[in-house]
Parts: C-alpha cells; structure tokens; sequence
C-alpha cells in the first residue's frame, strides 16, 4: 500500500466523478482541497441559516423540536451513513459509471486496497459537502438547545460513517457489477426493469432524507427505542450518542469500538470483494425480440388503433421514445415523479384540516404533472443528441416528427393527471365536487405543461451529450419553468380564487374558465411549438 | 418530381458553403453520372463532408446549386431523402436500441413493409456477420460494428444513391471487403454510390471516377487515368497525384521535420 498512489488515483476518480456529474468541470473544484473547501462553506451557511431560522420558530414548534433533539443528534451517523450508500448506489446505476473507471485496476499496477480506498475516499469528498450541511443544520439545533457535547460526539461520528458507507458503496458497486453482468446475460428486459425499480426507490428514498416532515415522522417512531435495536451495526453510532448525553461512557466507549470495528470490517470486505470480482465483465445487454417471426404481432402500437392515428415513421420514433423512457437513466428519474409527489402528503396527512389537504392535494397534483409533462416534453428534442441526423437525413417532416413527439408525453402526462387526482380524491375521499375540480385543473395542467416544454425544447435543445445528458440547455429550462408557472397560475386562478376565496360565479363556471383558458393557453403553445419545429428542421445543428 | 431517366445523379453548379469565416465548398461545380461508384478524394478539412450533407439537404448552400435527380434538397428534402442512404462520418447511432431495433426503426422511418422488413434486416445482419448479435444494446458494440450497423440503415430501403462519408472507417479488412464488393453489386444493379475516403487504394479499386476536392474547390475529376493525364503525370501514382494537386508533392520537408 503506498498512499501518494491512493492519492493518484483519488484525484482522477474524483475528477471524473464530478465531471460525470456534470455542471462542473471547473479544475479546481475537483480537487480535495477545493471540495474541502465548499464543503466548508457549506457548513458555515448551513448553521448560520439554521440558527436564525431557529430564532424564528413559534414557541409551540420550539418546544416539539427540543423535546426530539437530542434523538435528532443522535441519528445524524445513520443518516449521513445511509446518504452516502445511497448515493454510491446512485452513481454506479447510473451511465456516469462508466466515466468512473473501474476498469484501470486491471492494467495499472495498483493493488485492490489502494483502489478500494481511494474509491470510498472519493464517493466520501465529492459528497461532502451534503454531509457538513447536516452537520451545520445539527450544530445549529446543538447551540439551541445547549447540546454541545453530544453533538461534537455525533458528528465525529458522522464522520467515521461517512467513510464506512464509502466502504460499503464499494462493496455494492462490486456486487452489482458481477450481478448486473450476469443478469444482463439472462434477459436485458430484467435487467432494465430492475435497473428502473432501483432508481425510483432510491430517489424516493432520498426524498425522505431531504423532507423534515417525513424524516421527523420516522424518527418519531424509531428514535426512542433505539437501544432495542442494540444488534443492528448500523444504529450502534447513535446508541453511542445516546449513551454518551445519558453519561453512561462505558456503554458509549463499547459502543464506539465496536462501531470502529465494524468499519474496518467493512473496508476488509470491501477490498476482499473487489479483488474478487478484479476483472469486471463487460455488460452486452440482450433483449429478447417480441413477435419474431410472426408478421404484425410487434408491438401493440403497431397494430390496431395505433396505425389509424399515425403514420408508420411517427409509430416508429414514438416507439423509440417509449424505450428511450425506459431505458435510461435521464429519463427513467422522472418515472418517481409521482411517487415524491404523493410520498409527503400521505405521511403527512393525519394533522391537516379540510382546506389544507385540498390545498396540498391540488398544489402536488398540479406541480407533479406540471414538472412530469414539462421535463418528458423540454426532452423531446434533445434526447436525440448526436443521432439526430438520423431523423434528419430520414423522410420524415417536421409536421410528422411534432406529432410524435407531442402525443407521448401529452398522453403519458394526461394519465399522470388521472392517477393523481384519482389517487387523491381516493385518499382523502374528496366529494364529487373536489374530485371533478382536481381532474379538470390537472387536466388542463398536462396540456399546458407539454405544449410549453415543446416549444422550449425545440428552441433550446442540448443536443451536445454532455457526460450527463440534460438534453434541454439551462436558460431554456429556467424559461420553461417561468412561463408554465405563469400559465399555470392564469389557468387554475379562477378555480382557486373561488375554492379558496369565494370570488366568481360558482364552482362550474370556474372550473369551465379554467378549462377554456388552459386549452387556449395550450393551443397557443403548440402551434408555436410546430412553427418552432418547422424552424428547427431547416438545418441539421453542427 | 424525381426523373426516373435522368442520367445525372447528382447536379452541382457554383455551389458554395461557407461556415463563418471559413469557405467549406467554393464556387463548386460537378456532375455525377447514374450507375457509378463515384470517390470524393480530399484532404482533411477539404469539404468533402459538407458537401455530401448538402446531398442530403442536411445543410443550406450559401450560393450556387445542387440537386439530387433533379431535385432541390433543400427545397424537398422528403422527396429526396427517400432515395437516399446516408452514412454520417461517425455516426452515433441510439445506444440504447438493440440493433434489431434500431434497424427496425430506420425501416419504419422509410415505410417498408412488415415482411420485407424483417428480410432485409435479417439478409443484411447476415451479410455483415453479425447475425446472433443483433438483440444486443448498440450500446455494448465495438466502433466497427456500429459502423457496420449504420451502413445496413443505409441500404435496407434500396436507395438509388447511396452517400457514404468514410464508410470504411473503423471496419476491418474483411468487413471492408464485404463494403466494397457491396458496392460494386449494387453498381451493377444501377446504384450510384457516392463515398468520401482519403485512402487512395480503395479509391482506385473500385471508383470508376474520382473527384478531387481541395479547400473546398475542384482540383480535379475523371478515372484514374484522366487525373494522371490532366496533372501530366502518365507515369506516376495516384498518391503522387493526389499529393501534387492537395499542396505540392514534395512532403519531404514535412517529414525532415518531423524527425528532428
Ligand atoms: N459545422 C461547422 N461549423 C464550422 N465549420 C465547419 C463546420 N463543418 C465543417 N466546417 C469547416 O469546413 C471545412 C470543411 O470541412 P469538412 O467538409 O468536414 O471537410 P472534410 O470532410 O473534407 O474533412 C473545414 O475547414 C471545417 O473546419
Ligand atoms: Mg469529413
């Protein structure tokens, strides 16, 4: 083991990390020190904020914070420990694996701990500064609540946790490694579809941790009765937390070394399963072919109603799109939409009255669809990236390709709209009344929302296939969000105002206006979309 | 409407494409017979590919003409596009298609019909030895093979001209055999085949005319034996030709330089 080569290598996974993970592809920044440095920064902003928002908070709230403080201490090892894992799982289900070369450890010299530590140490960096941030937010509560001690005793910790789930990230990358390679051989459709489970349970998950009100629900229930789960590993730093404030330091000393041990027990396992799997199999993904052989039983959209709405070219690029949705990773992340969506406000529901849960039921369901049908449509161009000329050099017009690309997020966003207002209305058992206004304005919501994200991703496509593809420049995301916010607003205002506020003729007539606008609004939007699409196809972009 | 008579396949006159400052094609004229293996010989940078994506309509001449049976493509790209198969220089391909799949797509993209569809593609995939790989993610294959796969897109809708930028780039021998014979089949079958390559073997096995580009103009163009007599140069090679007319035979200088 020689650490100036864990250095080495260290510096160039951290700097592929970071540029897999685009945005910044700042030299500097991909460095420990700069990455120490924000992380710093980060923590000082982090507990000034929440100092002064603690000075803020009504007495009734103060009282329900203190009285669960000290359980919050104590749980923030777990949390950063299970952040860390998480987001290491993230990153190797991700395409940014493959910037992050694994694959130099079979042709370098360099030994499997060198390659484990430095490995773990860079999933440890590039997430830092997520860790001083919760770090800042618990000083913040400490200095509030006079719990210096325990929370120095935490976020050591933390520390020490943030390095074991480096450790246990690695064990999991090697694992998925030789597992997805083997599950590739054996169907590729498994294989995709676990791919995408995966991914939205860990967003959801990680929804959780970025939610105060879900994780203090959870902690809630788990924290007082931590020291029952005395043999689970991964709560044994936050019995050390509790036994240390209680003052028993015997119990906190045995817990803290056994905790020490299970780290370095991780970081043996870690280096025992990557020597093991040293050589990584290269991923060939087969999909068996549906219908072979057997003339017109392809896909469904294919046969039957599809083809007397579309042309075979427009079947064929929606068709590509769908695998596309399914496919990648850019795109499968919107799948848990609804999921983070409804997530909060069922954990939340138990304490709201009435108007509050109308209010957040009609606030999610516009905003998931709103984000769902805008994203999937801003998309729309983009996604085609350096295959574009594909459909350029093909016989297909701009008016053909526009019709396939609108009518699958319209339609797929059109469903999300019946599944949350559906849902909802369910849940929280909504009169005919409150059901029909959520469906008219989610409706209206996913019409909007496509139309818009068309025209601006058809003006604004980042077609460059940046290690991340966002497939929709910047200025043209901040400008969609803009203009759907405000068409959003125009289009539900008449409902709102009378729901919430008494003004207008009744609730039909509001719910018609409402209506009415949002289709004009749509219509506007995708006629200047198609002129956009028209435009666009003039010339095959550099 | 596409002549189907027309003898000439592809028509330029001044054509002209400019990038900023930089002149891609200058005032370029030239005329392509039906039926022929045509080469676009060049050095890097000469315009070869801009000007077979103003073939395709990809991009807009500045000035100056182009038609493709007569046809404008810029002014009917569909019209045009349907008889044509275009190979790009690198072309990207969608990774996450199984070649099938992808292959099925440019199908569909061109309306072929479900049986001859699957025939093709399975005849093709055959043909370029890559049968028993085709339910695999494009993602997963070689450069080569990805070469090969962008190639049978170009052929599967039994276009009258074939443009092919480079094709033989990242092919290995064997598979360059199979493109080449190719080629000459499909001349024979009444394809023009128009195709870029600064290798100049290949160019001279199977170009029945060559034409040489050189920033952006026409140096020169004929079979082999015109280019020769044209830079009275009877006795030489075609790389001594081509060397002479791209900037000067003499490269001795550079090569002096180079292994200093
Ligand atoms: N999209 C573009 N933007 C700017 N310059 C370009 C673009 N495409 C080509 N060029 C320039 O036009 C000239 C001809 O390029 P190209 O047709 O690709 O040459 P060749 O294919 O013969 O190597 C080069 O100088 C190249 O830099
Ligand atoms: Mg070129």
């Amino acid at each position: 083991m020689r650490w100036s080569r864990v250095n080495a290598i260290l510096l160039i996974l951290l700097l592929s990390q970071i540029r897999g993970r685009g945005g910044l592809s700042n030299r500097w920044l991909s460095k420990p020190t700069g990455l120490i440095l924000v992380a710093a920064i980060v923590f000082a902003a982090s507990s000034s904020i929440a100092y002064a928002l603690l000075g803020v908070v009504p007495e009734p709230e103060i009282a329900y914070l203190r009285a669960l403080s000290l359980q919050l201490l104590s749980s923030v090892p777990l949390i950063v420990l299970s952040f860390v894992v998480l987001y290491g799982i993230f990153f190797v289900i991700g395409d940014n694996a493959q910037y992050a070369s694994s694959e130099m450890v079979n042709y370098m010299p360099i030994s499997s701990s060198e390659y484990v530590l430095a490995s773990s140490f860079s999933t440890v960096l590039s997430y830092c500064y997520v860790v001083t941030g919760v770090l800042g937010v618990s000083l913040a509560l400490a200095l509030r609540f006079g719990l210096i001690g325990a929370w120095a005793v935490s976020s050591l910790l933390a520390a020490f946790c943030s390095v074991m789930g480096g450790f246990a990230s690695e064990i999991i990358k090697s694992i998925v490694n030789r597992v997805s390679s083997t599950f590739s051989k054996r169907g590729g459709r498994a294989a995709i579809l676990s791919r995408a489970v995966l991914i939205v349970f860990v967003l959801a998950l990680s929804q959780v941790f970025f939610n105060p009100g879900i994780l203090f629900r959870v902690l809630e229930s788990i924290a007082p009765r931590i020291q029952e789960l005395w043999f689970v590993p991964l709560v044994w730093p936050s019995i050390v937390v509790a036994e240390a404030s209680a003052g028993d330091f015997a119990s906190a000393a045995f817990f803290s070394a056994v905790t020490l041990l299970f780290g370095g027990a991780l970081m043996l396992s870690a280096v025992a399963v990557r020597s093991r799997y040293w050589v990584p199999v290269p991923v060939t993904i087969r999909i068996s072919h549906s219908g072979h052989g057997e003339p017109g039983k392809g896909s469904g959209l294919k046969t039957g109603f599809g083809s007397l709405l579309f042309t075979q070219a427009e079947l064929a690029v929606i068709s590509k799109d769908i695998r596309s949705l399914a496919r990648r990773k850019e795109m499968v992340r919107f799948w848990s939409i609804p999921i983070i969506m409804m997530m909060p406000l069922f954990l939340t529901m138990g304490s709201m009255d009435r108007y509050e849960v109308y209010g957040y039921a009609g606030m999610f369901s516009l905003m998931g669809t709103g984000i769902f049908g805008l994203f999937l449509s801003a998309m729309s161009i983009g996604q085609e990236g350096k295959a574009l000329w594909r459909i350029f050099a093909s016989p297909i017009g701009p008016e053909s390709y526009f019709k396939a690309k609108a009518i699958l997020p319209l339609s797929l966003s059109l469903v999300l709209s019946l599944v949350f207002s559906g849902v909802f209305s369910l849940v929280f058992n909504f009169g005919p009344n409150a059901a029909a206004s959520l469906l008219v304005l989610s409706t209206a919501m996913a019409c909007i929302s496509v139309s818009v994200g068309l025209y601006f991703g058809s003006i604004y496509p980042e077609l460059s296939e940046k290690p991340r593809g966002s497939y929709i420049s910047g200025t043209g995301i901040l400008l969609s969000m803009l203009v759907l916010g405000v068409a959003g607003l125009i289009s539900a205002s008449p409902v709102i105002s009378y729901i919430f506020m008494g003004v207008g003729y009744g609730l039909f007539p509001s719910l018609a206006v409402s209506l009415a606008s949002g289709l004009i609004i749509s219509f506007i939007f995708f006629t200047l979309s198609k002129r956009q699409f028209q435009k666009f196809f003039a010339e095959l972009p550099a | 409407m596409v002549n189907p008579d027309m003898a000439v396949a592809v028509r330029t006159s001044s054509l002209t494409k400019n990038f900023g400052e930089v002149r891609a094609i200058d005032n370029l004229s030239l005329d392509i017979e039906e039926g022929q293996v045509y080469g676009l010989l060049g050095p890097n940078g000469s315009g070869k590919s801009t000007l077979m994506k103003m073939m395709v309509g990809l991009i807009r001449p500045d000035a100056g003409e182009i038609s493709i049976f007569g046809v404008r493509p810029y002014e009917k790209p569909i019209e045009v596009r349907r008889i044509i198969g275009y190979v790009p220089e690198t072309p990207r391909l969608y990774d996450f298609l199984t070649a099938r799949e992808y292959l099925e797509f440019v199908s569909d993209l061109y309306g072929l019909p479900e049986v001859d569809k699957r025939t093709r593609i399975a005849h093709f995939l055959e043909a370029f030895e890559l049968s028993g790989r085709e339910d695999e993610m494009l993602s997963g294959y070689s450069q080569g093979m990805r070469q090969k796969v962008a190639i049978i897109g170009a052929l599967l809708h039994r276009p009258r001209l074939l443009i092919m930028d480079e094709p033989l780039n990242g092919l290995d021998p064997r598979s360059a055999k199979i493109v080449k014979d190719l080629l000459n089949r499909l001349s024979g079958e009444g394809v023009t085949t128009i195709f870029s390559t600064h290798i100049l073997e290949i160019a001279q096995a199977i170009c029945k005319r060559i034409a040489i580009l050189y920033g952006g103009s026409l140096v020169s163009e004929g079979t082999v034996e015109d280019l020769k007599g044209k830079a009275g140069m009877q006795g030489s090679s075609l790389e001594e030709v081509f060397l002479m007319l791209t900037g000067g035979a003499d490269v001795r200088s550079v090569v002096e330089e180079l292994s200093r």
